[in-house]
C-alpha cells in the first residue's frame, strides 16, 4: 500500500503578537515548524503502513528550510519525502495551494491512501482535504479515528459530528485526522539518524510539476482589504501560595474580590 | 430561477441564525433566499412542510453525507446565485470547500459578517484569521461566494425580509464509494453552555476519566456548567459539544479553564468571558497570557483541594454574577469586548 502523508510547515500561531494599540499582527520572526496535527498525520500513515505493508511518502509544500523538520517527522517511519518549493511563501489561498498539492500527488501516482490533517495548525481553515477530494474525484473520509482492511476495502471509524460512523471505502481515498486518535510516537535517536539518510526530493512548481505561476495567481479569488489582531486584555496574574490549600484560598479570595464568587458562611 | 442566496445547515439552531442574516442581506439587495437541510431515508417522507428546521430529522445515517450534500447544492446553484451561507459544523466545513472547488467559487471560511453591494467584486467577507488570532476582510471577485459561518456568530432574530421555508436538500449519493456499516448517534446537544454564567472548561490536560470526575466535582462545588475543548468531544466522546471557533461561543461571567493549553481556536469559544482563570501544570502554557488569574499546579492534586475549600468556605457564585447571559450573538465577532 502506497501512502502519502501531507504535512505543512506551519507558523507557530501562539507566537504571533498583536500590537494592542494598533491591532497590527506581527508576523515577522514567528517560528515555523511542522505542527502537532502533521505529526498525527504521519503517525496515522505509519500505522497504516505497519498494518498493510507498503511505503509512506511525506508530501509538503513549503520553504527550503522545511527540510530539517521533514527529516525529523520522517523519523517516525516514513520512507521518503517530496518538498514542493512554495512560490507564494505561504500567502496563497487554498484554491491555489490545492492545485499545487494536486499536481504533486499526480506526480506520485499510483497511491492508495492520502492522509492529511483536518486543518492546518496555522491557517486552520479546514480546506485542503475536502478540496483535494473534489479535484481528484476521490472519496474523503474526515475525522478518522481508526482503520482496518476488509476484503480489499478500508474499513474506517470516524467522527461524523452528531454521530460516530463506521464506513468502508474503496481505494484510493483521502483521510483526514485530528489531534487525538493518532498520538505521535516517540522517535529514538537511531530512528532519527536513519531518517537523515532518507531521500527528500525538492520539486519546483513550474519545472517539475508543470504548473504556470500566472495561471495559479489568477485563481486567487479575493484581495485582502484589511486585517487586525484580536486582543482581549487580561490581568495575567499568577497566584502563589504556600501549598495547595493556600493557593486554592488565594484563588477563591481573588474571585470574591472580583465579585464573581461570594461567601455564604 | 435560482435564488441569489442559498442557506445550508443540518443544525436547526445554526440554520435559523444563518437564515436571519441571509434574509436581512437579501432584503437590502432585493434578492431571494432558499434554505436547505439534508434529508435522507425515512426522514424524507416525514417532512411536514411547516418550514421549521426543527421538524426535519437529522440525517446522520449516511455513509458520505458531505459528498451527497455537495452534489445536491451544486445542482441548486444557478446563474443568479451569488452567495451560499453554510453552517460551519464538521459537515459544513467539508461541504463548503468542496462546493467552492466544484463551482469555482470564492470561499470565506469562518466568516463573521458579509457586506453586499451592487456591481463588480460586490461581496466583502470578514473572516477569522489564523484560527481567531486576527480578523481579516476580503473582497471577492468570484461570481459565487461561499461562506461558512459558525454557531453564535449571527443572532437568530426576526428579519425584515421574506423568510423562506426550509426545504429538504436532495442528496446526490450515487457516485460515492463510501458505504455506511454502522452508525452510533451521539446524545442530543444540550442547551445551556452558550448562556452559562459560570463555566468549567476542560482541556486536553484533563487526561482521563478520573481527571474528568475531579473537574465535574469542582464544577458541582461551584454550581458551574461543564464544557470542553474540541478533542474531548469530537475525539473522546466525553461531551456532546465543545467550546471554540468550530463550536459554542460562550461569554460567562467566570470561566475556569482546566488543563486548557490556550490554542486560539479554542480561546475563541471563551474569550468573551468577563473573567478567565487558568489551572495548568505547564507554566509556559499559552493560556496564562490569556487569563486573568493563573494557577500553576497539577490538576489531580489541586482540584480536590479547590473543591474542598469551596465547600468548607461555603463559596458560591455571587448573586449579581448569576444572571445567565442571553445575548450570545456576535460573540467574538467584530464588535466584541475586543473593542473595549
Amino acid at each position: 500500500m502506497r501512502i502519502v502523508a501531507l504535512a505543512k510547515h506551519s507558523l507557530d500561531v501562539a507566537e504571533i503578537r498583536v500590537n494592542e494599540a494598533t491591532g497590527d499582527l506581527r508576523l515577522t520572526n514567528v517560528p515555523e515548524r511542522f505542527g502537532d496535527i502533521d505529526k498525527n498525520v504521519v503517525e496515522a500513515a505509519v500505522r497504516l503502513k505497519e498494518a498493510q505493508g507498503g511505503s509512506v511518502t511525506v508530501l509538503s509544500v513549503g520553504p527550503p528550510k522545511a527540510q530539517h523538520g521533514l527529516k525529523s517527522i520522517m523519523a517516525m517511519g516514513a520512507d521518503d519525502a517530496m518538498l514542493v518549493s512554495d512560490p507564494f511563501d505561504g500567502h496563497a489561498d487554498a484554491a491555489v495551494l490545492v492545485r499545487v498539492v494536486e499536481a504533486a500527488l499526480r506526480s506520485l501516482e499510483p497511491y492508495d491512501v492520502v492522509i492529511c490533517g483536518f486543518a492546518s495548525d496555522d491557517g486552520y481553515t479546514w480546506q485542503l482535504g475536502p478540496r483535494l477530494a473534489d479535484r481528484l474525484s476521490l472519496p474523503l473520509i474526515a475525522h478518522v479515528r481508526d482503520f482496518r482492511s476488509a476484503d480489499g476495502l478500508l474499513e474506517i471509524d470516524r467522527d461524523g459530528g452528531d454521530a460516530t460512523l463506521t464506513v468502508t471505502t474503496s481505494l484510493p481515498a483521502i483521510l483526514t485526522v485530528a489531534e487525538e486518535a493518532f498520538t505521535p510516537r516517540a522517535v529514538t535517536l537511531l530512528q532519527a539518524m536513519k531518517a537523515q539518510k532518507r531521500p527528500i526530493s525538492v520539486a519546483d512548481v513550474q519545472s517539475d510539476l508543470g504548473l504556470a505561476l500566472e495561471s495559479l495567481r489568477e485563481l486567487q479569488p479575493w484581495s485582502e482589504v484589511s486585517r487586525r489582531g484580536v486582543v482581549v486584555p487580561r490581568k495575567q496574574t499568577t497566584l502563589k501560595g504556600q501549598g495547595l490549600v493556600e493557593l486554592a484560598d488565594h484563588l477563591i479570595d481573588a474571585l470574591i474580590d472580583e465579585h464573581a464568587l461570594e461567601e455564604t458562611l | 430561477m435560482a435564488a441569489e442566496v442559498i442557506v445550508f445547515s443540518e443544525q436547526p439552531g445554526l440554520g435559523e441564525q444563518l437564515m436571519s442574516r441571509a434574509t436581512q442581506l437579501a432584503h437590502t439587495m432585493g434578492w431571494t433566499v432558499s434554505a436547505y437541510r439534508p434529508l435522507i431515508g425515512e426522514g424524507a417522507d416525514t417532512h411536514d412542510g411547516s418550514g421549521s428546521p426543527a421538524s426535519l430529522p437529522v440525517p446522520e445515517a449516511h455513509g458520505d453525507l458531505a459528498a451527497g450534500c455537495v452534489g445536491g447544492l451544486f445542482e441548486l446553484i444557478g446563474a443568479d446565485t451569488r452567495l451560499v451561507l453554510v453552517g460551519a459544523t464538521q459537515l459544513g466545513m467539508e461541504v463548503g470547500p468542496r462546493l467552492a472547488e466544484r463551482c469555482g467559487a470564492g470561499y470565506a471560511p469562518w466568516a463573521l459578517d458579509l457586506e453586499l453591494t451592487t456591481g463588480e467584486e460586490s461581496i466583502l467577507a470578514t473572516c477569522m484569521l489564523f484560527g481567531g488570532t486576527g480578523i481579516a476582510s476580503y473582497r471577492f471577485r468570484s461570481r459565487v461566494t461561499i461562506a461558512t459561518v459558525a454557531d453564535g456568530v449571527f443572532a437568530a432574530e426576526p428579519s425584515p425580509g421574506k423568510v423562506p421555508e426550509w426545504l429538504p436538500l436532495p442528496l446526490r449519493q450515487d457516485v460515492s464509494p463510501v458505504k455506511l456499516l454502522r452508525v452510533e448517534p451521539k446524545a442530543p446537544r444540550s442547551a445551556g453552555i452558550e448562556t452559562a454564567s459560570l463555566l468549567v472548561d476542560c482541556g486536553r490536560g484533563i487526561k482521563d476519566l478520573a481527571d474528568l470526575d475531579a473537574a465535574k466535582a469542582t464544577a458541582a462545588a461551584l454550581g458551574a456548567q461543564v464544557a470542553c475543548s474540541r478533542p474531548l468531544s469530537s475525539e473522546r466522546d466525553w461531551f456532546v459539544e465543545w467550546l471554540g471557533l468550530s463550536g459554542v461561543k460562550s461569554r460567562p461571567d467566570l470561566c475556569l479553564a482546566l488543563g486548557v493549553s490556550g490554542a486560539v481556536q479554542h480561546m475563541v469559544g471563551i474569550r468573551g468571558a468577563r473573567l478567565i482563570v487558568a489551572v495548568n501544570s505547564d507554566p509556559d502554557a499559552a493560556i496564562f497570557s490569556q487569563s486573568d488569574y493563573g494557577v500553576v499546579a497539577d490538576l489531580r492534586e489541586f482540584l480536590p483541594i479547590l473543591a474542598d475549600r469551596l465547600q468548607k468556605r461555603g463559596v458560591r457564585q455571587a448573586s449579581l454574577a448569576r444572571k445567565d447571559v442571553t445575548d450570545q450573538a456576535t460573540v467574538n465577532g467584530p464588535d466584541t469586548r475586543t473593542e473595549e
